[in-house]
């Protein structure tokens, strides 16, 4: 069935009920009124009849036939109101319109036989002699007890007819006017009625479409005010609820990207449910794209999936670790535990994966260390302690070989006080660095980095290398001259050592920014390959072991260098064409802010 | 040195296998799935030995060698999932043709996985080598060749016709620089006469990079037919595929 609206609904209601008021009020009223008008009429016509009275006796006594017509006649015509007389035998004896001897035996009319018997008989009905509709009244005309005959008057109701319609007419036409105004008025109530439950339903309609911060307008009626009033608390409280909701979503949202850990979240379909910005860029996928995809879809690592299945065939937590390999190999650490809904069924599992590779590295390097250290040293030992046995075993006797193999040891030994040195140095200057121990002051770049060129002199004359400096006199940095110097040393000799002969090594100081000054040694050496560079400041790292030892460097002086910039605030850079050359820079600050702490190595 | 390169005993491959049959796809999605799993692996194998290439890094080269076991085993069981999936009778017209897909690439993944094993090999028998370069003609090649494979992998994991296409549009840059590996190894060879063996492994090298990204061309070309229901190879790239059989010859 078709719904209505309730205002239609009370508009029509109304309507109708005042239209069929109206009806009934205009029927009875016309009805009523149409009998007080013919009442009216017939009492005249009692009273006429009654005045006429005496007159109409006295002439009957009288006998006299020709006055009592004459008079009926000339009465008649005076008062609009037609006479009879008729004798009790029902003949005519007068009338005031016709000839009485050309009249009906009227015995049997009604209101004649009512009068015959004393009463007043009144009657409405067709007259054949004037040709309307007639009202009569008749009334005995007794001498005492005995009836001498009956009068009678009549009217014509004809002009009561037009009263009763033009009455009729005004009441229904006044009952149009009405329904019509009071149709009006309905229209009005019923819009008062439905306005607010109109606005109610939109309301309900914003509520529904999640615009819960609206709040609904109280209506004046009691029972609309208590409803809205409901559903604005109902909103308020919804509202409420949905802005935790929201909020604690968006606080899980807010922890879950933030953390370093990547969270990935599957289904029992190996289907991704939600993943975190970390997974995401740990396993280089697009987090938008991603839900509902499988893992296979996901990630093309064997090890992933493999333990995503793992971790969803288990009922405990899991473990494991799972290798990427992009361009690089990335360690991964995973975990992963079973996920459960309220009821504690099983919906999938969560994996947490933590990229361990900067720990790998750490660890290799930790290891390389030790290992680097102890061959290191060994070296050396292994060989003054083979010539000594050779010089014990009789060798000390022979002046010449006794000589050249104390040479030897001597100079094994300086080789492994160098080490030492080195070691001890690198593992000062990093606990002054912790400690804050080193001091800096504020110092001319030029003498420092002068003193160093010249310190390295002796070894770049013999290959006829020049040094060139360009640093201009009044460039100042925060410095620890000593330090700086042993940095710039270690810098320069490399270059000289890893240069032909004949070429030119450059030295330039320079400002870059506001906060910071670039030291660069420039070299026209061998230059090294890009896959060194990462690795070339770690200690011991070589690129070509042989090559270094026969150099005889120590494998130490650039982790000692990057130790030095880290102790003045600053770091250290290198660009290398193999064949062209390599430059090292280290980037020192201007000045150094009080406040700011020093940054551990 | 040898004993390294030894495959897994056979109670491993058994192990292996009966976890496979576990796992036996009875629907095209899971037939998919378990087709990106050997995917994965295959492309996770061919990643490493470029690695192994280009870092000289035998572990690497070794554990493509040892995982090889695996996308045999796999390869084995897609197949014969395959033919259960037919046997069926519930696949409808693009059902049939995706199965019939899924083998033509699975074979192919796995002679991709072999390929990889190969050139992991020659990568431990370069080892001796250790200190010289590589020609950048050759790394190109691995480069090349390892975004070829991983573009038709991801063609195949969306399903996506476009970057299909795109792939099978490069092959012919992976046959000019191996042409160019040839006339670089064959000049090398008349000069430095001491190094034919290496030059020889770094060929071989080549050619079978070469072959890698011919058999990732055929995945794009299959991924293309699941898609559209279209057999695009010998249309339109005859002049392309016979300059590359010459040079297989």
């Amino acid at each position: 069935m078709r719904k209505k609206r309730l205002f239609w609904q009370l508009y029509s209601s109304n309507f109708l009920i005042i239209f069929l008021a109206l009806f009934a009020f205009t029927f009875l009223v016309s009805g009523s009124f149409k009998n007080i008008l013919l009442e009216q009429v017939s009492d005249d016509l009692q009273s006429r009849a009654n005045l006429l009275y005496e007159e109409i006796l006295h002439r009957l006594v009288a006998d006299s036939v020709d006055d009592l017509d004459r008079f009926v006649v000339d009465l008649g015509e005076k008062a609009a109101t037609r006479i009879t007389v008729i004798l009790p035998d029902g003949k005519v004896i007068a009338d005031s319109e016709r000839d009485p001897n050309s009249m009906d035996n009227h015995q049997h009319r009604p209101e004649i036989r009512k009068a015959m018997h004393g009463e007043v008989g009144t009657s409405t009905r067709f007259s054949a002699t004037v040709q309307r509709n007639t009202m009569y009244a008749a009334i005995p005309v007794k001498d005492g007890d005995r009836l001498l005959g009956v009068l009678r008057t009549a009217v014509p109701v004809h002009q009561a007819e037009v009263n009763i319609e033009r009455l009729q007419l005004q009441i229904v036409l006044g009952g149009l006017v009405i329904t019509f105004l009071a149709g009006l008025m309905s229209l009005y109530i019923s819009r008062r009625i439905t306005r607010p439950i109109e606005k109610l339903k939109q309301g309900a309609r914003h509520f529904a479409e999640g615009r819960l911060d609206l709040r609904l307008p109280v209506p004046d009626s009691v029972e609309l005010s208590d409803l809205a009033e409901v559903m604005n608390t109902m909103a308020e409280q919804l509202q409420d609820r949905i802005s935790i909701i929201v909020q604690q979503h968006s606080e899980q949202d807010a922890v879950l990207s933030s953390m370093m850990e990547g969270v990935l979240a599957f289904d029992t379909e190996e289907r991704l449910m939600n993943i975190n910005s970390s997974a995401a860029r740990m396993l280089r996928i697009d987090a938008e794209k991603a839900k509902g995809k499988s893992i296979q879809e996901l990630v093309r690592n064997v090890g992933l999936q493999r333990f995503v299945e793992r971790a969803l065939s288990c009922d405990h937590a899991i473990e494991g670790y799972v290798t990427l390999v992009g361009d690089e190999e990335r360690h991964l650490q995973a975990h992963g535990n079973i996920l459960k809904d309220g009821e504690g069924e099983m919906i999938g599992v969560l994996i947490v994966l933590n990229d361990i590779t900067e720990i790998r590295t750490l660890e290799n390097v930790r290891r390389d260390f030790v290992a680097n250290v102890s061959h290191e040293l060994k070296t050396p030992i292994t060989s003054i302690k083979g010539f000594v046995e050779t010089l014990l075993d009789g060798a000390i006797h022979d002046k010449a070989d006794a000589m050249r193999f104390l040479g030897i040891v001597s100079k094994q030994a300086d080789r492994l006080s160098a080490i030492i040195e080195d070691l001890l140095s690198l593992s000062r200057i990093e606990q002054e660095t912790e400690r804050e121990h080193i001091a800096l002051a504020s110092a001319s770049l030029r003498d420092t980095l002068f003193a160093a060129i010249q310190n390295c002199q002796h070894d770049a004359d013999p290959k006829a290398i020049a040094i060139q400096l360009d640093c201009s006199g009044d460039l100042e940095a925060m410095i620890n001259p000593p330090l700086l110097e042993q940095a710039m040393v270690n810098l320069i000799s490399n270059a000289i050592k890893y240069s032909d002969e004949r070429k030119t090594i450059q030295v330039t100081a320079e400002v870059t920014s506001e906060e910071e000054i670039r030291i660069s040694v420039r070299d026209e050496g061998f230059g090294i390959e890009a896959e060194h560079l990462p690795r070339l400041f770690e200690r011991f790292y070589r690129i070509d072991k042989a090559r270094s030892r026969k150099m005889g460097g120590t494998g130490l002086g650039l982790a000692i260098v990057k130790h030095i910039a880290q102790a003045h605030r600053g770091h250290v850079e290198v660009q290398s064409t193999p064949g062209k050359g390599s430059t090292f820079s280290l980037y020192l600050r201007r000045s150094v802010p009080d406040e700011e702490q020093i940054p551990t190595a | 040195m040898r004993s390294k390169y030894q495959r897994h005993d056979i109670s491993v491959r058994i192990t292996i296998y009966a976890w496979m049959k576990n796992r036996a796809a009875h629907t095209p999605d899971l037939l998919r799935r378990k087709l990106l799993q050997l995917s994965a692996h295959v492309e996770e194998n061919a990643r490493r030995c470029v690695l192994a290439i280009r870092a000289r890094d035998w572990q690497s080269a070794q554990r493509v060698i040892d995982g090889d076991d695996e996308v045999d085993a796999l390869e084995i069981s897609i197949e014969e999932d395959c033919v259960v999936l037919l046997q069926s009778g519930t696949l409808d017209d693009a059902g049939v043709r995706f199965v019939v897909a899924v083998l033509k690439i699975n074979a192919d993944l796995e002679r991709v996985g072999d390929l990889a094993g190969n050139v992991s090999h020659r990568v431990l028998s370069l080892g001796q080598y250790d200190q010289l370069l590589l020609p950048t003609e050759l790394l190109a090649l691995a480069e090349r060749t390892l975004s070829m494979l991983t573009h038709s992998l991801d063609a195949l994991v969306d399903m996506d016709p476009v970057l299909a296409r795109a792939v099978c549009d490069r092959d012919h840059e992976v046959n000019v620089l191996n042409r160019a590996m040839y006339d670089l190894v064959r000049d090398r060879i008349l000069a430095t006469p001491l190094q034919t063996e290496r030059l020889i492994h770094l060929l071989s090298i080549s050619r079978y990079l070469e072959r890698i990204a011919d058999y990732a061309t055929n995945i794009a070309e299959n991924v293309v037919y699941i898609a559209e229901g279209r057999i695009i190879r010998h249309s339109g790239r005859t002049a392309r595929s016979t300059d590359n059989h010459s040079e297989r010859t």
